[in-house]
């Protein structure tokens, strides 16, 4: 079965098809939808198009990554990610106009191939948004046993979050991340629920996207430290999210 | 067709950043171009010194031999082959006959071995 992103099935269509009433896809849709920016389901079947399914349709490119090779825990297709150079670009002119790094919220599902991705000494990098090494903004999986990390870096002032909580699991899990300049926050999310403290002291967000550094499951497009395992419904709002908020887009 | 990662490493003295370039994107033009599978497609991934490729696609076996793809380097730099295959190393992770993921365990395991070549840090 193809699925379509940009026409998402409604609850009745979709309850038959899967069961239970509102589809994850449509509750995402309704969070913040005049701020959601990107939603990138990743569950095309077929194509070299990551599609866009938020309003504002920045579709991504896959490169290397096997699509519908596990389901999701939604029963969706999702891509495996090689370990070596996978990855979807998200970079474009007109999601770079969207975006706001001082104001944010960046999601994405994983599941590592098998546990001993949590020990293989190797970066991981699961979503990336980055203008250049002062700008930069990282959820990843680092050198470090079972180790999960956060990291925004704004005007050469960095501020991270690291933890193991899933570290071994091969389970999907949810890893969020929110920033709010304004309030001066940065929060980090697993399933919903926040870990490690909330930053404070952020710098100030500057420049443009460096198009090789908008993307899922690598860290730039040469590319390094990248993702061995899958990921799911990456997606990004351009103002951070209520607790409350978050803890529904963790909860399929 | 095999499904399979390659490597080429360009030995010191090597060539220019140039020659490099054209040579990589020699192998950048190898195996399948296009297609509804992106993994099936050809992409690589170079070394932060530019000296190493690999190479992932969906190749005809024929040119995956060490001969063939020096050949292919050679045609683009414009040498003859003996000087290409002199100065490089060149391997199919896994080996010709290996499986897609038996490739990849291959393309991983060397990456860790070399990660300071391949990832920059944190």
């Amino acid at each position: 079965m193809k699925l379509d992103n940009r026409r998402p099935m409604g609850g009745p269509a979709r309850a038959l098809l899967f069961g239970g009433g509102q589809s994850y896809l449509d509750k995402l849709l309704g969070i913040q939808p005049s701020n959601l920016i990107g939603l990138w389901p990743l569950r095309e079947t077929s194509g070299g198009v990551a599609v866009d399914a938020s309003p504002e349709g920045n579709d991504g490119a896959y490169t290397s990554v096997t699509l519908n090779a596990t389901p999701f825990k939604n029963g969706d297709p999702a891509p495996q990610f090689d370990g070596v150079n996978s990855f979807v670009d998200v970079h474009s002119a007109a999601l770079n106009t969207d975006f706001d790094g001082a104001e944010l919220t960046m999601s994405v599902w994983f599941q590592m191939l098998n546990a001993g991705v949590w020990t293989d000494s190797t970066l991981r990098y699961l979503m990336v948004f980055a203008v250049s090494t002062s700008n930069e903004i990282h959820l990843f999986r680092t050198t470090t046993d079972n180790e999960l990390k956060t990291r925004y870096e704004a005007g050469g002032t960095a501020v991270t979050v690291a933890f193991t909580d899933a570290g071994g699991s091969i389970a999907w899990h949810n890893f969020t991340m929110t920033i709010s300049a304004l309030a001066d926050e940065m929060k980090t999310y697993l399933d919903g629920a926040q870990v490690g403290a909330t930053q404070t002291g952020l710098g100030t967000w500057a420049g443009d996207l460096a198009s090789d550094s908008a993307l899922l499951g690598a860290r730039n497009t040469s590319p390094a430290s990248v993702q061995n395992g899958y990921l799911a419904y990456g997606a990004l709002w351009k103002t951070p999210l209520t607790d409350a908020e978050v803890l529904s887009l963790g909860t399929v | 067709m095999p499904h399979l990662y390659i490597h080429i490493r360009n030995l010191p003295p090597g060539w220019t950043t140039s020659q490099r370039n054209t040579a990589w994107d020699a192998m950048r033009a190898t195996g399948k171009q296009d297609g509804n599978r992106p993994e099936h497609i050809t992409h690589v991934r170079v070394s932060l010194d530019n000296a190493e490729i690999i190479v992932e696609s969906l190749f005809d076996a024929a040119e995956i031999t060490q001969a063939a793809v020096v050949a292919t380097m050679a045609s683009a730099l414009g040498l003859q082959s003996h000087a290409v295959d002199a100065i490089i190393e060149y391997e199919v992770f896994g080996g010709a006959g290996a499986t897609w993921d038996e490739s990849r365990l291959a393309a991983l395991a060397f990456l860790l071995a070399n990660v300071t070549h391949w990832e920059v840090p944190e």
